[in-house]
């Protein structure tokens, strides 16, 4: 029987609800998948929103694995120093990919559940509708999504590990045209397709933006609809504007359908994504020796990922994505924050969160070094790094002082 | 009190149901924790409550599936934030305007779709809301595009700018809000729009005939419907603080969802939607709760397994096991005063004049250049072989199909080219052939609905169609419901259904078949007595006798074409009526 | 231009075919049982999920996997039909809609509880081949997709024209009552119809899977593609349903040529809208 069950038992009678009845009978297998055994210290509980069902699941389910392995690894390695060895304990929730379930679940593991912090949501919409209600009930919510809105709204309680997309989107641009330029080519026309989503959108801006700055001819800027099926009109667009070098923001299928259907048309000039579809195991397993050669911006990559990542792989026999990376990092960054403030009151953990610097291992992965929460919860250490598949694998291709092998420029 | 309400035919014992369910939810709203989970959980089944019932009002009371109300709720989730962030207005302000926008949405979707039947009205919204969407997402300079809109979070609560703490206040707007609609579904549902939309989902051609505008009742249903979901749109999305378009004219979050709850607590009745949304909301929050992690997937699988097993058990949603086990109030009924007929063209003065009707349809013509007059008072006979175009001529003069040519004209009004429930209106009423009664309604409702042409309560319409019971010699209590009646019941009541529209042109499709003699006899001293009442009739029949016994004059008819006109006796006579009648024996044997 | 409208119209064409199998065992169960199957797009997916399985088990190509996917769905479909859809036949539309969205649900999750949320794809030899002629290209998986959709076509269309169950089908769906009395049992009819149709939703699932992925919701990028073309086709009408899928497939690709890839939705949604409003009998207007 958990911590959490015992408390809400207590407090089920004083309010004999529909509610607290459903709830209390739900409880004995509410996910709690830390396993507590016996501890002298109080668990601390952290709270974990993803998608798990819907259109998200794969990327929620995915990230899941992530924190639990490090859940697992910090409880192994003896806890919480800070709080005597506490160990922490998970309390998941679906956000079955739709805003409204999300904002739900969040007021749920934070009233119910009593959680110290959330790690949420992969996505953009569904971590804007949590961070709402965390934000009220003053509960620090740490997430990798990257829409401008998030850190534009003015919340003390938000934290982001990542770059904010539009920052991003001009890295997207800028790292290609530096890395072109380090191989002795010149990017003079791009092509920038992208997917119809917040993600899609909010870094197609940014590197729209810079585009239109530097004076680049931009070819094609086109949009196309979540999901999409068929791709040879955009193939089609691509070849009639004949770019240097086609950037996609794809979610996930969409990028292994442009990657096949450039290279039926014969269209051989470099491709460089935006993560997320390009930097999947999945991707490669779909195209095998056509991924390598594929470039893509991103926010971390495993060959920093160290000891963790080493583990991950053993354990479930693929690279740990980078989104899966980035909620992980961010249970150690929580972990730090408790055992550094000797705390695990939420409305006392945003204060010490907004002052830390996490250099540790494995947050030490981000390219940056680590995690430090600028005044809109910014991690103002990361910034975007160029990966390339070889031989199967993703490498870090730039910036020099985070590369792990040179381009192979295709 | 009792007075009261049955004014608004309420029982005392569903006054009472209603009493207790208010107070239980205003109870389990000031008992919650204000800022819990709980009471945020209750606040999103009320929401939802109220949007479902919104839709109810469309899919339940007017029948049609609508599967694109997202576009409503969108609408007035979007317009109340824009005018928010852009210009300031306070969300309550907005609520309004949502709702506008909502009312002339419902108008833009449904006047080009409102002809559209059963599937096809369904996919037509589906369509209708995706299209919307797509504009969302594509209009990012309006929208924000797929990034969403978020309400922009202010330190302090602030009634003005629809900002509180915690969920107890949003609890009770939402609960306000869905008093609101359920006092507009009891409106619909005891009311004659009511009355109106039960007979359109009964027998749509019917209910025209009986002088129900379909068209208009269900553009105001939809209006109803529309105007409120844009305003749950907005509390929405005050409630939310966040808005994408993915999410607000959604599919499977909004659309599918309003619907599902409707049909799970019952369709067309006032508190299902209600009842569907407090049991749905919460079974998928348990079973979110319940099944996470690696098994998340198990909680949708029950949700979904759930659902079907409701449906196969109740088909027709929770709420039927007590439907009809309330009793009901005493309808009002006002003194008979009613006058039946409004004809008063003079007996044999000229009352209504059709000049070369034609219809074609493709190749075949059904009806060929046939004119004839029908004079005050009198029965006219209208006969012919299978096949000779009686039935088409009637549809015609009843407005239910537009002839290719020609023109029908009563008192100097030109009636081509109207809908049937204009022509009922002004005074041409037609009975069907086979019948074609409002099935699930009763005996007294059946002809209330006409009477509702005539007068302006439900009151009066009940007086005129107690009336018209009586003339036919039916008893209301015979039968709980029209289905229930035998065939000779069946053609009294929708005869009274017909008289009840007060016409003076009465058009009676084969009102006597299958009638034993004695039968005949009473329903042909019915007929007379009518047209002593003042109307003119116009009889189809295949029973000769009783053509011959009781019409003035007779119209013969073969093959689209007029063959003779005259007394019974001359056209009896006459060598192409018996030509036409003995080659029909050999048609029909061939 | 020309060129591109040319290619375009090619491409549409052969994306149209794989549309029309994907359309067509809905208007078929339509047109015998009057149901839209709001799950139809889900056996897309139970499709695509049988023939990965078979791909990693044996490694058998998805266009030769066809036979296997066909029987295994339509087992499963008629299956479904038996259980869940024949009690609702006579219940209101609705409450036939929704079981339906019940069923959309339970597959979506089942098939996460069997093969997890993960992307699952197949590699095949000829993934990024193309034919060329003259300057316009042919893709290779996707002329194998319309070619094996073109032979389901022909066979659906053999059975119903030359076998007596067929006709017996067909007869179920110009007129029910007629068929009855004319001692056909509308029970098999059904069960069959709906297994063949959900069947043929499989077969298009598999032919799509030597260039799409599979995951869970899948169908749902497939659904509304669906209700278009058979809306397009004449609600029940197959041979309408070949040809809408068709036409979607033509207007997808062509309107992409001048409009933003965003928006050919809106035109495929405007025909849509225009076709029911104008023609609401569809394309063909076989049935009014």
């Amino acid at each position: 029987m958990t911590h959490a069950s015992t408390i809400t038992h207590l407090r089920a009678p004083a309010r004999a609800s529909l509610f607290t009845r459903l709830a209390a009978a739900a409880l004995t297998t509410v996910g709690v998948l830390a396993s507590g055994a016996a501890a002298a210290v109080e668990p601390v509980k952290l709270g974990v929103i993803m998608p798990l069902t819907g259109g998200q699941a794969p990327f929620g389910q995915n990230s899941l694995r992530a924190i639990e392995l490090a859940v697992e690894r910090i409880n192994a390695a003896g806890g919480i120093e800070g709080l005597g060895g506490a160990k922490i304990e998970l309390v998941v929730a679906d956000a079955a990919s739709d805003p409204t379930t999300a904002a739900s679940v969040a007021q749920r593991i934070i009233s119910r559940d009593r959680v110290s912090a959330i790690i949420c949501c992969f996505a953009s919409s569904l971590t804007i509708a949590a961070s709402e209600v965390a934000e009220r009930n003053r509960t620090p919510l740490l997430g990798m999504a990257t829409s401008d809105t998030l850190t534009t709204r003015g919340f003390k309680n938000y934290f982001q590990i990542t770059t904010r997309a539009s920052v991003y989107g001009a890295a997207q641009l800028d790292d290609t045209i530096a890395l072109a330029k380090a191989n002795g080519k010149q990017i003079k026309k791009i092509a920038v397709v992208y997917e119809d989503t917040a993600y899609g959108q909010s870094t197609a801006a940014g590197l729209l933006k810079r585009a239109k700055e530097i004076g680049m001819d931009v070819a094609l800027a086109e949009a196309y609809p979540q999901g999409i099926n068929d791709v040879m009109p955009l193939i089609q667009k691509i070849r009639a504007g004949n770019p240097d070098v086609v950037l996609g923001v794809s979610y996930f299928s969409d990028a292994v359908l442009l990657v096949r259907g450039m290279r039926q048309a014969g269209l051989t000039m470099p491709i460089v994504g935006a993560a997320a579809g390009y930097v999947i195991p999945e991707f490669k397993e779909a195209l095998g020796p056509l991924a390598n050669g594929v470039m893509s911006t991103v926010y971390a990559n495993y060959d920093h990922y160290g000891a963790f990542g080493e583990a991950y792989r053993k354990k479930y026999g693929t690279f740990m994505t980078h989104d899966a990376f980035e909620h992980s990092a961010l249970v150690y960054v929580v972990a730090e924050a408790m055992s550094k403030g000797k705390t695990t009151k939420p409305a006392e953990l945003g204060p010490v969160l907004r002052t830390l610097d996490v250099t540790s291992a494995p947050v030490n992965g981000m390219p940056g070094g680590g995690a430090k929460f600028d005044e809109t919860g910014l991690n103002s250490r990361a910034h975007p790094i160029l990966v390339q598949w070889q031989d199967g694998e993703l490498f870090t291709v730039w910036p020099k002082q985070d590369a792990t092998r040179s381009v192979i420029w295709p | 009190m009792s007075g009261f309400l049955r004014g608004l035919a309420v029982s005392r014992a569903e006054a009472l149901c209603i009493l207790a369910t208010v107070l239980a939810m205003v109870a389990l709203g000031l008992l919650m924790e204000g800022d819990g989970y709980n009471l945020r959980i209750l606040t999103l089944a009320v929401l939802f409550a109220g949007a479902a019932t919104a839709w109810n009002l469309v899919g339940g009371f007017a029948n049609l599936i609508s599967m694109g109300h997202a576009a409503f709720f969108g609408l007035g989730a979007y317009a109340s934030t824009l005018l928010f962030i852009h210009y300031g207005l306070s969300p309550w302000g907005g609520m309004l305007v949502a709702g506008f926008i909502g009312v002339l949405a419902s108008l833009v979707i449904g006047i080009p779709t409102m002809h559209l039947r059963g599937h096809y009205y369904t996919l037509a919204t589906l369509a209708a809301v995706e299209l919307l969407r797509i504009l969302a997402l594509y209009f990012t300079g309006l929208t924000g595009g797929p990034v969403g809109l978020s309400v922009p979070y202010l330190p302090n609560a602030s009634f003005w700018a629809f900002q509180f703490e915690g969920s107890r206040p949003y609890y009770f707007i939402a609960l306000g809000m869905l008093a609101v609609v359920l006092a507009v579904s009891y409106g619909f549902d005891r009311g004659p729009l009511g009355y109106r939309l039960r007979a359109l989902k009964n027998s749509p051609e019917a209910a025209e005939a009986s002088g129900v505008d379909t068209t208009r009742a269900k553009l105001i249903a939809n209006a109803w419907s529309g105007g409120l979901m844009a305003a749950f749109g907005t509390l929405y999305a005050q409630f939310q603080f966040f808005i994408d378009p993915d999410t607000v004219f959604g599919f499977w979050t909004i659309s599918i969802k309003l619907a599902m709850m409707t049909i799970l607590g019952g369709i067309g009745l006032i508190w299902g939607p209600f009842v569907g949304a407090l049991i749905l909301v919460p079974l998928d929050e348990w079973a979110n709760a319940t099944f996470t992690g690696n098994s998340a997937a198990l909680s949708r699988f029950i949700y979904g397994a759930l659902l079907i097993a409701l449906i196969l058990i109740r088909p027709n949603g929770l709420l039927s096991i007590v439907k009809g086990r309330l009793p009901t109030a005493r309808p009002q009924v006002a003194p008979a005063t009613a006058v039946l007929t409004t004809a008063d063209a003079a007996p044999g003065d000229p009352l209504l004049v059709v000049e070369g009707l034609t219809r074609q349809f493709g190749g075949l013509i059904a009806v060929n250049e046939v004119s004839f007059t029908l004079n005050g008072a009198e029965i006219l006979g209208l006969i012919g072989p299978n096949g000779a175009g009686k039935s088409t001529t009637f549809t015609l003069l009843a407005g239910l199909d537009q002839p290719t040519r020609g023109s029908v004209i009563l008192e100097g009004t030109r009636l081509t080219g109207l809908p049937a429930h204009a022509v009922a209106r002004l005074g041409v009423v037609k009975t069907f052939q086979n019948t074609a009664l409002f099935e699930d309604m009763s005996i007294l409702d059946n002809v209330v609905v006409a009477g509702l042409l005539r007068c302006p309560t439900l009151a009066q319409a009940r007086a005129l169609g107690l009336e018209a019971l009586e003339l036919v010699g039916l008893d209301p209590d015979l039968a709980p419901t029209a289905g229930e009646l035998n065939t000779v019941d069946r053609l009294r009541l929708e005869i009274a259904r017909a008289v009840t529209t007060r016409p003076k042109v009465l058009l009676l499709d084969e009102a006597m078949a299958g009638l034993t003699p004695q039968e005949t006899d009473l329903a042909l001293e019915m007929i007379r007595r009518l047209r002593a009442s003042g109307m003119a009739i116009i009889v189809v029949e295949h029973n000769m006798r009783a053509v011959m016994a009781v019409a003035d004059r007779i119209v013969a008819m073969d093959h689209g074409v007029k063959i003779a006109e005259g007394r019974p006796q001359e056209v009896a006579r006459h060598p192409k009526v018996i030509e036409s009648y003995l080659g029909g024996e050999h048609r029909d044997v061939a | 231009m020309t060129e591109q409208i040319l290619q375009a119209i090619v491409n549409g064409i052969l994306i149209g075919g794989v549309y029309a199998v994907l359309a067509v065992g809905l208007a078929l169960v339509f047109g015998v049982m009057e149901i839209v199957n709001f799950a139809q797009s889900e056996f897309v997916m139970l499709g695509m999920y049988i023939a990965y399985a078979v791909f990693a088990a044996v490694g058998l190509d998805p266009i030769a996997a066809v036979p296997i996917v066909f029987l295994a769905v339509f087992a499963f479909g008629a299956a479904v039909q038996r259980l869940l859809i024949q009690p609702v036949l006579r219940a209101p539309m609705v409450s036939q809609i929704f079981l339906t969205v019940g069923l959309s649900f339970v597959l979506v999750a089942g098939a996460q509880l069997l093969f997890g949320a993960t992307f699952l794809s197949v590699v095949t030899p000829y993934q990024t081949a193309a034919l060329t002629f003259g300057g316009l290209q042919v893709s290779v998986p996707y002329l194998l997709a319309f070619l094996a959709s073109a032979v389901m076509a022909a066979l659906l269309w053999a059975f119903l024209e030359r076998t007596d169950m067929g006709r017996a089908m067909r007869a179920t769906s110009q007129n029910r009552t007629a068929a009855q009395l004319m001692g056909i049992n509308p029970t098999r009819i059904y069960m069959i119809a709906f297994g063949l149709g959900t069947g043929l939703a499989g077969v298009a699932g598999a032919v799509i899977l030597p260039y799409a992925y599979v995951f869970p919701t899948v169908g749902h990028n497939y659904s509304l593609v669906m209700f278009t073309v058979v809306t397009l086709g004449g609600l029940g009408s197959v041979s309408g349903a070949v040809v809408g899928g068709l036409v979607v497939g033509v207007i997808h690709a062509v309107s992409a040529v001048f409009l933003p890839t965003q928006l050919q939705n809106v035109v495929v949604f405007a025909i849509f809208l225009a076709t029911l409003l104008f023609r609401p009998s569809g394309l063909l207007g076989a049935k009014a």
